[in-house]
């Protein structure tokens, strides 16, 4: 059992940690960084502020979504990286969901032996979150993704029309084909493209079925109740234009790992904000994952409340590692 | 009102000087004085009273015809008055449309790409052009210049 003791000074204590993290972003968003603060929950909130506060963690604020410097694209760039880019986490700080998830990446990556401890912390029987992780999901992908959109389906035909899902999944290539050309208004050839296919979409109720989605919202209840499985599954299949919690599909390519540290990163996400109702599908769909999850969570808990080094860790060995 | 029974008869001005009427209709009366002949518009002569006949039957002819005429503007005008706000409501109903429809057109347009041509939303400024204005993008309210149009 974890001991906590969450106090209201816990909220302002994070604020200074934000604020002092960069003074030139964040310091005169006293609103969002207060919102920021109250969305942890109060029990990991001096955890948190434990892990903000580290001296070797960077955040600033940037426009859209968030990232942190290690996950790039290119890992000739990632070994490159220049000691004002290292551990560093960009997060819209105005989206409370942002920072928490960032925060999960930043745990993984910096806070072990300069390696991911997602693939490198042995959990049991000598397999770390990856092995646990990619066996259950490998095997388990298919009926996850049935079951997840099977329940889009339901809410998709029960809210807008009786037709409405096999309208959105028939036409979505096209949709995606609409966003892939860049809008040039001086190019005749590109501007008649982009018509053709929007034309195409408003005439087969494309258009209307994706407006009714996105004013009905249809797809928070599946982003509440499966974002990490949701996320998981992306890696699988593309999730563009479907309004479900994902990445792009070309990200999971860079790295095999990608799908785990987002598994983790989301998981991490829930745990110390207030999201827990995400954990019910998590326990049911992906118990192990899950389980080991928590186990990982719990060594970074301990070794970050009580400032021990990661020492006493069982790391995978160096030739046993994946590349 | 026969303006015929009105001819050859004497009618006399404010200032006293009579003459006789040589032609009347709706819009002029010409009166022959002495030396020279006058036209009057008859509506304002009359009901001024700058002229008026000799004989007093002849005069009441002529109250009765303003009268009329009176409420025939009174009416006209009420529903002129309607017709306004007939136009006006219609103008408004419309123009709250138009801004549901600029709304959805918005949101389609950052789903679909600032080109997208919303079809009902063409047809829509096509159909009540003369009843909607855009100002620039700068302002979102929708100004309502109809009556009259």
């Amino acid at each position: 059992m974890l001991t906590t003791t969450p106090t209201s000074n816990n909220v302002q204590m994070i604020i200074s940690a934000l604020v002092k993290k960069s003074k030139r972003t964040l310091s005169y968003r006293e609103k969002s960084l207060k919102k920021q603060a109250e969305y942890f929950s109060p029990a990991y909130r001096d955890f948190i502020y434990k892990v903000i506060s580290n001296n070797s963690l960077k955040i600033v604020s940037y426009y859209k979504d968030g990232h942190i410097t290690d996950i790039d694209k290119d890992p000739e760039v990632r070994t490159k990286l220049s000691k004002r880019r290292k551990n560093k986490i960009y997060t819209d700080i105005s989206e409370v969901d942002t920072l928490p998830h960032e925060l999960g990446h930043a745990v993984d990556f910096w806070f072990g032996e300069n390696i991911a401890l997602t693939k490198t912390v042995l959990i049991e029987n000598n397999k770390t979150l990856y092995d646990i992780f990619t066996e259950e999901f490998e095997s388990k992908y298919q009926e996850l993704i049935e079951l997840v959109m099977n329940e889009y389906k339901d809410i998709i035909n029960s809210n807008i029309k009786e037709n409405a899902y096999e309208i959105l999944i028939d036409n979505m290539p096209k949709y995606r084909e609409l966003n892939s050309i860049r809008i040039n208004l001086r190019d005749k050839e590109i501007t008649s493209q982009r018509r053709k296919i929007q034309k195409e979409l408003y005439k087969s109720e494309f258009v209307e079925v994706y407006y009714q989605l996105i004013e009905k919202k249809c797809y928070q209840i599946l982003n509440t109740k499966y974002a990490p499985i949701l996320d998981a599954l992306s890696s699988k299949f593309d999730f563009e234009g479907l309004c479900l919690s994902h990445h792009k599909n070309d990200y999971y390519k860079y790295s095999k790992y990608n799908a785990v540290y987002e598994f983790f990163a989301n998981a991490f996400e829930a745990k110390v904000t207030s999201k827990h109702c995400e954990f019910g599908n998590l326990i049911k769909h992906l118990p192990k994952s899950f389980n080991a999850f928590e186990k990982l969570f719990v060594i970074f808990y301990d070794h970050i409340q009580n400032n021990k080094r990661f020492t006493d860790v069982e790391l995978k060995k160096v030739s046993e590692r994946y590349e | 009102m026969n303006k015929e029974q009105f001819l050859n008869k004497e009618i006399i001005n404010k200032n006293n000087e009579r003459g006789l009427v040589v032609s009347f209709d709706d819009e002029h009366i010409v009166i022959k004085y002495e030396n020279e002949e006058r036209t009057y518009c008859p509506d304002v002569a009359f009901k001024n009273k700058f002229l008026s006949f000799l004989d007093n039957s002849l005069n009441l002819l002529i109250d009765e015809d303003l009268s009329i005429k009176e409420e025939l503007k009174i009416q006209h005008e009420k529903e002129t008055e309607n017709n306004r706000r007939i136009v006006i409501n219609r103008s408004k109903k419309i123009n709250e449309l138009y801004k549901k429809i600029s709304a959805k057109n918005a949101t389609l347009q950052s789903l679909f790409g600032r080109d997208f041509q919303y079809p009902p939303i063409i047809e829509f400024e096509k159909k009540y052009r003369c009843y909607i204005t855009r100002r620039s993008n700068k302002y979102s309210g929708i100004i309502a210049e109809t009556y009259g149009r």
